[in-house]
């Protein structure tokens, strides 16, 4: 058949390539600021828009979503097109791909400052943006599969199968786990409450990180390294056996971030053996990237593009197998809430998707403005002090995380907490925390350096917005071979690849959701508990609002050192009114689940006020702005329905009488004060948030606790 | 004493992230921690000893392999005539000083090993983690060597390069990745291409392929042992632990000068004793009553004067020990029965009672009821008995 002429659109991939680049370095950015504000909070320049419960939010989501998500656009509207021989189907439906995506992040930068938050982790946008998001990811999806059917290539190269179910996998996990009733315009309560949230946003969660950051970046590495080395890919077979047992196993991993939680131990259990599992499914990506450079190692020498890669895949086989380490149980009940999961992270972050986010924009910048690179020494320095950072942003955190779960656990011999003090073990680890920040901003220093060679390189270079290519269409009878494998068969039928990859992610997450959702006794419910009053649930709001749950847990394991420290362990019973669950994933600060009746109210004031009153050398940052603001009365009415609607049993009408109780509430804590000598206007925010603080994990008595544990 | 097994791991694991970071940051190691590189090991702690020896013997293995074969192929005198005497000589001398090395190395191994009797220290772990890393360094060493000896005899001939590579290549491909040799793998290579990507169609690596099916296998052992054997469940580990922290804080109370409680409790005068309240004092009460003890007029300090005679739960030293041991939770004084030990909740009364009638400045207006101390003055006062017994109920049943 005759061959065709067509255009690869390098337009996009240009923007993409810009979005890629500019988010990558304010992402960054607000890392540092983070990582300062642990440090000396004096980073959050006193405003609450920059305190850290905000911004850290603002952190992940910038990498995750704006850096990385655009570099997964960048590379797949590279490689698609020139996999499957053909223009992208729609120019229109890329660009909207493209500015919506940047309206979405523009909308993340500004709403996520204010406090606007649905407080769960790596999906923290309002419900209008997470409308955008499913709306404009349908956009992607579409396209790119409009574009695999209009394909000149009969069978999808293994890098498609993993954009295939990235696209599925994604959309799946942000429409289940955005469930959510909203209240106003930027608030809303999510679906389920306590343990079943917290299932389901780890199993969000961690597939974030599985088919956000891992699926579509092994897709660019089975691009990206046979291109810029020259070498066959190592192992077709191992890339058919990894992509379905990678894609089948990584959905069931989620429990292993609640272990030793409220969640039932059977959850827990699949949590940790699919992640033990996911090892060697793991590491047949890395080898299969690694092995391909098999007779290219000289050129790895060379080329700092290829540099770029082998670090970045090195990095994930090391993360991916410290990630099935951290998921045993024992393993985790040292590492988890320390910082030895944000080193463990950051290995993931910075290594693997930073440096082939580095690697594919060293090789399709002069590539597409037909130069070569502006300076081949630029990028060895980036190179060099990129991994330099990495090493001492990891190290120091790896230190950090042992020695605090060290000294929480600590006992002496008369039995008591050898650190009872929470902040002591906190002022220990800060030169770690300032080690780290110079570790990070080491990295940023290498980023900055690529984006000076990188925009020189377009400056010498011209840019070729159309590429010519040319290539035969698809044959209308095609004969396949008589001897090709079963899979051969799958990869010339895109919906088959679609629809089976969605079985194989279905099956997981049906099989560990379900059963926790409708077998009551996964949590065993506890006659006590009973709905936050309606100040309470605004001082939630609040809580909410200001990210306490980024430093504070609500979870206390059943462990000795947590019980003698905080109090008896937390029951899954106890958060059956928690829409949205607020256990958290990381102490900065103490756990908070029995902090209700720990201490005064006029201890919560003044610790709000100027935390460093009450706890010297702390890096809790001040509220002062919660002693101005009023509580929003107007909106309680509609909170009060919007949790009747999910189950929360107020009695019939109570929304019309929920402000006359909260008043009635907050005067009495206003009186309170003003025994200890401090005046404060009962409608104040500060007076709803102390409401809350002193109600925390309060429900139960121990007595109850046991019973509820014999019934168990 | 007995302790859970990962314990020992994790200090063990914590101890090699140590020797790896001390260089770099040393300094910030203040002395007030648990410094991690003590204490790892206890005396009976021989197992640590034994896996960090096979480590050393494993180690030793590899060295005596890799020296083996440089020096196989340094005796092969034909590859070596003239400009690479040099290199030969040295090559060797750092091959006859690591197998020497690992000999006397063995040795040290045996003579160890050979005696029964001995007990895990700390420095002894130390010792071997030492012994371990410089075999590492070894090992790297020889294997630089061997590397850079194959490179050179690279550079000899044509023939020769190939000769080599295809012995290197073999090692590599043979039992651990199952890889056809490049020069081979036109043979494997598929017969389609995707913009200029070739795929080839290496075997599964065998090691690969059994680590993925020992983590299947394992999965299955693991949920049978936790559900279906005698795997405890979280709250049965939890009972466990309590328990035994529970008998080990019992023998601990019996054999001390803990003996003390509410109801016997005096007044401590001697210096070292009030020194110590003192330190507690101002690290744990400050927040609420002052560095003073006085609390605070202006601003209204959270906690009640303490310098002067009035007290809101009774004074003297058993009801100061009452209010300290079992705080006054609807006043907002806490519980530090879980922090403190008798003997230093008697120090810390002892210590506020020696502050009576200092009178600090800007101290809190009195609170409470004037307390004279009154020899045949019974302990708890109304205000509290209320509140001790049912504390005490709570923190009973916490310790079951």
């Amino acid at each position: 058949m005759e061959k065709e002429t067509f255009h690869y659109d390098n337009g996009i991939v240009r923007k993409f390539a810009f979005a890629t680049m500019a988010f990558g370095i304010i992402g960054m950015l607000v890392g540092l600021t983070a990582a300062l504000q642990m440090v000396d909070p004096m980073f959050n320049f006193l405003t609450e828009w920059l305190t850290f419960g905000r911004i850290r939010p603002l952190h992940t989501n910038a990498v995750i979503f704006a850096f990385v998500g655009n570099g997964i656009f960048m590379g797949v509207y590279y490689s698609l097109q020139r996999l499957l021989k053909t223009r992208m189907w729609s120019d229109t439906l890329s660009n909207i791909n493209f500015w919506g995506w940047q309206l979405i992040i523009l909308s993340a930068v500004i709403t996520l400052p204010m406090g606007f938050t649905s407080s769960k982790e790596y999906a923290e946008l309002e419900w209008p943006i997470d409308i955008a998001i499913a709306l404009i990811w349908v956009v992607f999806g579409l396209n790119m599969f409009m574009t695999i059917l209009k394909r000149r290539e009969r069978h999808l190269y293994v890098a498609i199968w993993f954009y295939i179910a990235t696209f599925v996998t994604v959309a799946m996990l942000h429409i289940f786990n955005s469930f959510e009733i909203p209240v106003s315009f930027m608030k809303s309560y999510s679906w389920y409450a306590g343990v079943q949230d917290a299932l389901v946003q780890w199993w969000y969660g961690h597939n974030a990180v599985a088919f956000f950051l891992t699926t579509p970046y092994l897709g660019l590495m089975y691009y990206f390294i046979p291109k810029a080395s020259g070498r066959p890919v190592y192992s077709y077979r191992l890339s058919i056996i990894h992509f379905w047992a990678l894609i089948f196993i990584y959905i069931w991993a989620g429990p292993h971030h609640l272990l030793y939680s409220s969640l039932p131990d059977w959850a827990q259990t699949l949590g940790t053996v699919f992640s033990l599992m996911l090892i060697a499914p793991s590491w047949g990506g890395m080898l299969n990237g690694l092995l391909t450079l098999r007779g290219a190692w000289d050129r790895v020498r060379e080329s700092a593009v290829l540099k770029f890669m082998v670090v970045a895949v090195t990095a994930y086989g090391m993360s991916t197998f410290e990630g099935p380490m951290l998921s045993l149980k024992n393993v985790n009940a040292i590492s988890h809430f320390t910082d030895w999961t944000v080193a463990h992270v950051h290995i993931g972050g910075l290594g693997w998707n930073g440096f082939l986010t580095f690697g594919i924009l060293y090789y399709l910048i002069p590539k597409m403005w037909n130069t070569k690179l502006y300076s081949d020494k630029l990028s060895n320095f980036h190179f060099w002090i990129g991994t330099l950072g990495i090493l001492f942003y990891a190290l120091p955190l790896y230190w950090a995380g042992f020695t605090q779960s060290l000294m929480w656990k600590q006992f002496t011999e008369e039995g008591f907490l050898q650190y009872p003090n929470f902040l002591e073990t906190v002022t220990q680890i800060k030169p770690m925390y300032a080690a780290r920040a110079f570790g990070g901003s080491l990295y940023i220093t290498g980023v900055i350096a690529m984006l000076y060679n990188l925009i020189m390189t377009m400056k010498q270079g011209n840019f070729q917005k159309e590429e010519e290519a040319s290539a035969a269409p698809l044959v209308k009878d095609y004969a396949p071979h008589k001897d090709e494998g079963w899979h051969r068969v799958i990869e010339r039928k895109p919906v088959q690849m679609l629809v089976f990859s969605l079985i194989a992610v279905a099956i997981g997450g049906v099989i560990e959701i379900v059963p926790t959702m409708l077998v009551e006794s996964n949590v065993p419910t506890i006659a006590s508990v009973k709905p936050y009053t309606p100040l309470e649930l605004e001082g939630r709001d609040i809580y909410i609002r200001e990210g306490c749950n980024n430093c504070h847990s609500q979870m206390v394991r059943p462990f000795r050192s947590e019980t003698e420290r905080y109090g008896e362990y937390s029951k899954a019973g106890e958060f059956v009114y928690d829409h949205p669950h607020l256990w958290g994933s990381k102490r900065t600060g103490p756990d908070l689940h029995r902090v209700g009746g720990k201490y005064s109210d006029s201890w919560h004031y003044n610790h709000m006020w100027d935390p460093a009153s009450m706890s010297p050398g702390t890096i809790m940052p001040s509220y002062p702005w919660l002693f101005d603001s009023e509580v929003d009365t107007e909106g309680t009415a509609a909170k009060i329905r919007a949790m009747q609607t999910l189950g929360v049993p107020y009695q019939e009408g109570y929304d019309q009488i929920a402000v006359e109780d909260l008043m009635v509430q907050a005067e009495e804590i206003a009186n309170g004060l003003k025994k200890d000598g401090i005046e404060v206007l009962p409608e104040t925010e500060i007076v709803a948030l102390i409401a809350y603080l002193q109600r925390i994990g309060t429900d139960i008595k121990v007595k109850d606790a046991q019973a509820a544990m014999v019934t168990e | 004493m007995k302790t859970y097994w990962f314990i020992n791991k994790y200090k063990l694991l914590t101890a090699v992230a140590v020797s790896s970071l001390m260089a770099t940051t040393a300094n910030a190691q203040e002395s007030v921690v648990p410094v991690p590189w003590e204490n790892i090991v206890s005396a009976d702690d021989t197992a640590v000893f034994w896996v960090l020896a096979a480590f050393a013997v494993l180690l030793l293995i590899l060295i005596w392999v890799v020296a083996g074969v440089t020096k196989g192929l340094l005796s092969d005198t034909e590859l070596w005539k003239g400009k690479w005497e040099g290199t030969a000589k040295t090559v060797a001398a750092v091959v006859g000083t690591s197998l020497l090395f690992s000999s006397t190395g063995a040795f040290a191994q045996t003579a160890e090993g050979g005696s029964p009797m001995f007990e895990m220290s700390d420095g002894l772990f130390w010792i071997m983690v030492i012994v371990d890393a410089f075999l590492l360094l070894v090992l790297l060493a020889t294997i630089y060597n061997l590397s850079n000896l194959i490179k050179s005899l690279r550079t000899t001939s044509e023939e020769e390069v190939v000769e080599e590579e295809s012995v290197t290549e073999s090692i590599w491909t043979g039992s651990l990745s199952g890889a056809v040799p490049i020069e081979q793998e036109q043979d494997i290579l598929m017969d389609h291409e995707y913009d200029g990507i070739m795929e080839l169609d290496n075997k599964l690596p065998p090691w690969w392929l059994y680590m993925f099916y020992f983590t299947i296998v394992f999965g299955v052992v693991y949920v049978g042992y936790y559900h279906f054997a005698d795997g405890l469940s979280q709250e049965e580990e939890y009972l466990a632990e309590m328990a035994e922290a529970e008998e080990q804080k019992a023998a601990f109370l019996a054999s001390s000068a803990n003996n003390v409680d509410e109801t016997n409790a005096t007044v401590l005068t001697d210096a070292a004793a009030l020194a110590n309240g003192k330190e507690k004092f101002e690290s744990l009460c400050v927040a609420c009553h002052g560095p003073t003890g006085g609390s605070t007029q202006n601003p209204p300090g959270v906690g009640p004067n303490l310098t002067d005679e009035y007290w809101m739960h009774g004074g003297g030293v058993k009801n100061i020990f009452k209010t300290i041991k079992y705080g006054v939770p609807a006043k907002g004084m806490i519980s530090w029965e879980a922090q403190l030990s008798p003997r230093q909740i008697q120090e810390v009364a002892s210590y506020i009672i020696s502050l009576q009638g200092s009178n600090p400045e800007n101290a809190k207006e009195p609170q409470g009821e004037k307390w004279t101390e009154d020899a045949t003055q019974e302990v708890a006062p109304a205000d509290t008995t209320e509140q001790a017994p049912a504390a005490e109920a709570e923190t009973a049943d916490a310790a079951e």
